[in-house]
C-alpha cells in the first residue's frame, strides 16, 4: 500500500519561499506521489500564496496563525504533525532551507521516524526508494533506502529537481485546517533585510569569487587583477572569506548570500559546497581553479583547471594580456 | 550559568578522502583531523558568555573515536573548562540522531541553562544534531544563530538568526534552550599558554558508548560512495603555462576577454 504524501510550503512574511514545483519533481522521481498527496502551506496570510502552491490538481491544506508569519520551526513543526495526524500522512517532504529543516528534525523526533536531510538525487527501483545527498563537500555521496512501506521525513535541496513544465495547472481542493498549539518558548520577532551594498554582484556579467583557498587577504590582489581582465566583472567570495574579514558579507555568494547567475563565474579556490553552488550554479559559464583535482566545484564546472590559484592566475592574467 | 558545547572532531574535507571496502571512510597516516569550523564559534560563544558572566562554566562534550580525547583537549586549551568525551567506534558519520541521543541522555537532569552546537558539522553536513537534541530533551532552540544576548531578567536570550539570502530574523528563546551556531559569530581564539598547561593534565570524563545505544532504529545508516563523474565540464591538461593558454584561449572564444 502507498503510504500518503504530505509536501510542506513555508512562507515569510507572507510570500511563498517554497518551490513547490521542484518538490512534486522530487516525488515524481522517485514514485511517492498519488493521488492523495497533499501540499501543506503554512504562514500568517497564505492567500498570496495558495495560487503558486496550488499545482497540478494537488489538494492543499493552509494552516495560518500570526506565529506563522516569520520562520518559527517549533510552530510549524507543530502544525506539521497535527496535519500528518488527521490526513494519515506518514511521508514528509520539506524544502531544505533553514526552518525547514529544523522544523523536519522536530517532526522526525516527535513522529519517532527516519530522516533524511538536504536530498539531491533520488529514484525508484522495485519498490525501493533511494536517496542520495552530499557529505564532505560534496566529495561524497551518502546514500539512503527505504521500502515501500516505510514512513520518513526529508529535506530536499532546491535547485536539485527541474519543475515539470509540462505539468497541468489544475487547482486542488482548498481546505484549511486550525492550528492554535503555538509555544511561547521561542517567540519569532520580526526580520532584518540583508545588507544590501554589493547590488553589483547581480548586475556583474563576471564574477571571479575567491574562496579559503586564496590563502590570505593579501592574496586578493591576484582575484581583483583577475577581475579587472573583464568588462563589467565583479569580486565575489565563500562564506569563509567573509568570515575571515577579508571581504564584507555582501560579497558572499550562496545559501546565505547572494544567488548570482553571471555570464561567466570564475571560482577560485572554492571546494564546491552545496551551501555555495546553490548560490552560483545557474551561472551560463563556470570556470574553477581549485589545486584539489578532486574538489566538488569540479562537477558544476564547465572548465576546470586543478593548480595552486596563486601561481596559476599570474600567468593566466599574462597570457590574456598577450591576446588583447 | 552552566553551559555545554557540543564539538565534533572531522577528517579534514581536504586530506585525501578514499572508501574501504565496507564503505568506510578510510584513515591512514595521511589523514588529517580538526575541530569542525562550527563548532570552534559555537565554543567561543560559550567561553564569551563565561568571561562576561563569573561563575559561568563551560563543558564541551564529544560523541567520537578515541583519539577526539586531543580535540577535547584543544578545547579546554581554549577556555572550556571541563570535557566529556563519549567514546565510540572508529567509523565516521554516526547517525546525527543516535549522537543526539547519547549528548541528550547526558546532559538530561544536569540542569545546563545553554547548549551550544555548531549549526552543521563539515563532515556529514546533516544540520540535525543541534535541533535533535533540543527535541530530545523537549527544550526550544534557534539554528544559524548569529549574535545572542542573554536577558537573565526574562530567562531568555534574543538571538539573530542567519536565514537565506542573508536575511536575519530576530526571535527571543526561553532558558534553558539549544543555540546552534553560525560561522561569523565571532572571531575564535586560540588556545592560551595557560590554559594549555592545565589542559595537559586535566581529567577527561570517558563514557563508553553501548553497541545498542549506537545501533539504535529510526535513522537508517547512510551508505558513502563517490559521486557520479560530471558529463559537463572539460578539466584542462598540460603545464601551468598550457592550462593557462588554453583557459585564455577558451574564454577569448567566448568573448569574454
Ligand atoms: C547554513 C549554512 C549556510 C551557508 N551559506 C553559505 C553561503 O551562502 N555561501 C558559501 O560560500 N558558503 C556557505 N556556507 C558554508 C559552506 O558550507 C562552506 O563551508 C563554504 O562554502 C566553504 O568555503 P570555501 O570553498 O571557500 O572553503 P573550503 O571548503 O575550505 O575550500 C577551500 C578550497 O580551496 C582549495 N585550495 C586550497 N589552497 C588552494 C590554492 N592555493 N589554490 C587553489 N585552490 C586551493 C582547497 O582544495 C579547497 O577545495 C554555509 C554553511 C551553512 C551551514
Amino acid at each position: 500500500m502507498t503510504k500518503k504524501l504530505l509536501i510542506v510550503c513555508e512562507t515569510l512574511d507572507n510570500s511563498l519561499i517554497t518551490p513547490v514545483q521542484e518538490l512534486a519533481a522530487f516525488a515524481a522521481s522517485c514514485s511517492i506521489s498519488s493521488d492523495e498527496t497533499t501540499v501543506m502551506i503554512a504562514g500568517q496570510d497564505v492567500s498570496a500564496a495558495v495560487p503558486k502552491a496550488a499545482a497540478a490538481g494537488i489538494d492543499v491544506m493552509t494552516v495560518e496563525h500570526e506565529a506563522l508569519r516569520y520562520y518559527n520551526p517549533p510552530a510549524l513543526a507543530g502544525s506539521v504533525i497535527e496535519v500528518c495526524r488527521r490526513i494519515g500522512a506518514s511521508r514528509i517532504c520539506f524544502s531544505h532551507t533553514m526552518q525547514s529543516c529544523a522544523a523536519a528534525v522536530i517532526v522526525a523526533n516527535e513522529l519517532d521516524c527516519a530522516i533524511v536531510t538536504g536530498v539531491e538525487r533520488a529514484g525508484e527501483n522495485n519498490g525501493v526508494i533511494e536517496f542520495a545527498r552530499s557529505a564532505y563537500n560534496g566529495k561524497m555521496l551518502e546514500k539512503t533506502m527505504f521500502g515501500s512501506g516505510d514512513g520518513f521525513v526529508c529535506t530536499v535541496q532546491s535547485g536539485s529537481f527541474a519543475s515539470d513544465p509540462a505539468a497541468p495547472n489544475a487547482t486542488g481542493n482548498i481546505r484549511k485546517f486550525d492550528y492554535d498549539a503555538v509555544s511561547e518558548k521561542f517567540i519569532p520577532l520580526g526580520i532584518t533585510a540583508a545588507d544590501e551594498s554589493a547590488i553589483s554582484l547581480n548586475e556583474a556579467d563576471v564574477i571571479v569569487a575567491a574562496g579559503r583557498g586564496v590563502g590570505k587577504e593579501e592574496n586578493l590582489a591576484v582575484i581583483y587583477e583577475t577581475a579587472k581582465l573583464f568588462s563589467n566583472s565583479a569580486v565575489g567570495a565563500s562564506r569563509i572569506v567573509c568570515d575571515n574579514g577579508w571581504l564584507p558579507y555582501g560579497r558572499q555568494v550562496g545559501m546565505t548570500g547572494k544567488t548570482v547567475s553571471p555570464r561567466l563565474y570564475m571560482a577560485c579556490g572554492i571546494s564546491g559546497a552545496q551551501q555555495h553552488l546553490v548560490g552560483m550554479k545557474n551561472s551560463q559559464f563556470i570556470v574553477a581553479i581549485n589545486s584539489d583535482p578532486h574538489a566538488n566545484i569540479f562537477s558544476t564546472a564547465h572548465v576546470g583547471v586543478a593548480d595552486d590559484l596563486n601561481l596559476f592566475l599570474p600567468v593566466f592574467i599574462e597570457k590574456c594580456r598577450g591576446i588583447e | 550559568m552552566k553551559i555545554l558545547v557540543c564539538i565534533k572532531e572531522i577528517i579534514d574535507p581536504e586530506s585525501p578522502l578514499a572508501l574501504s571496502e565496507d564503505g568506510a571512510v578510510v584513515q591512514d597516516k595521511n589523514t588529517s583531523y580538526r575541530m569542525n569550523r562550527y563548532d570552534e564559534f559555537a565554543l567561543e560563544e560559550a567561553v564569551q558568555i563565561k568571561e562576561r558572566a563569573p561563575g559561568t562554566t563551560v563543558t564541551a562534550i564529544t560523541v567520537g573515536q578515541l583519539r577526539s580525547s586531543e580535540m577535547l583537549r584543544r578545547a579546554l586549551g581554549k577556555g572550556a573548562d571541563d570535557a566529556i568525551h563519549i567514546v565510540t567506534g572508529t567509523r565516521f558519520l554516526i547517525p546525527p540522531k543516535k549522537t543526539a541521543r547519547l549528548i541528550a541522555d547526558y546532559a538530561r537532569n544536569k540542569n545546563f541553562d545553554l547548549i551550544f552546537t555548531g549549526v552543521m558539522s563539515e563532515d556529514g553536513m546533516y544540520c540535525q544534531t543541534g535541533p535533535m537534541i533540543a527535541s530530545m530533551l523537549g527544550i526550544p532552540f534557534a539554528v544559524s544563530v548569529i549574535s545572542e544576548a542573554l536577558d537573565h531578567l526574562k530567562g531568555s536570550v534574543a538571538v539573530e538568526c542567519e536565514i537565506e539570502g542573508g536575511i536575519r530574523e530576530r526571535a527571543a528563546v526561553s532558558l534553558p534552550c539549544l543555540l546552534a551556531v553560525q560561522s561569523g559569530i565571532n572571531r575564535p581564539r586560540y588556545p592560551s599558554l595557560s590554559n594549555v598547561l592545565r589542559a595537559k593534565t586535566q581529567e577527561i570524563t570517558k563514557i563508553v558508548a553501548r553497541d545498542h545505544e549506537l545501533s539504535a532504529t529510526g535513522s537508517p545508516a547512510g551508505l558513502l560512495g563517490y559521486p557520479p563523474q560530471p558529463d559537463r565540464g572539460v578539466m584542462l591538461e598540460g603545464s601551468r603555462e598550457e592550462k593557462a593558454e588554453k583557459l585564455a584561449a577558451i574564454l577569448h572564444e567566448k568573448g569574454f576577454v
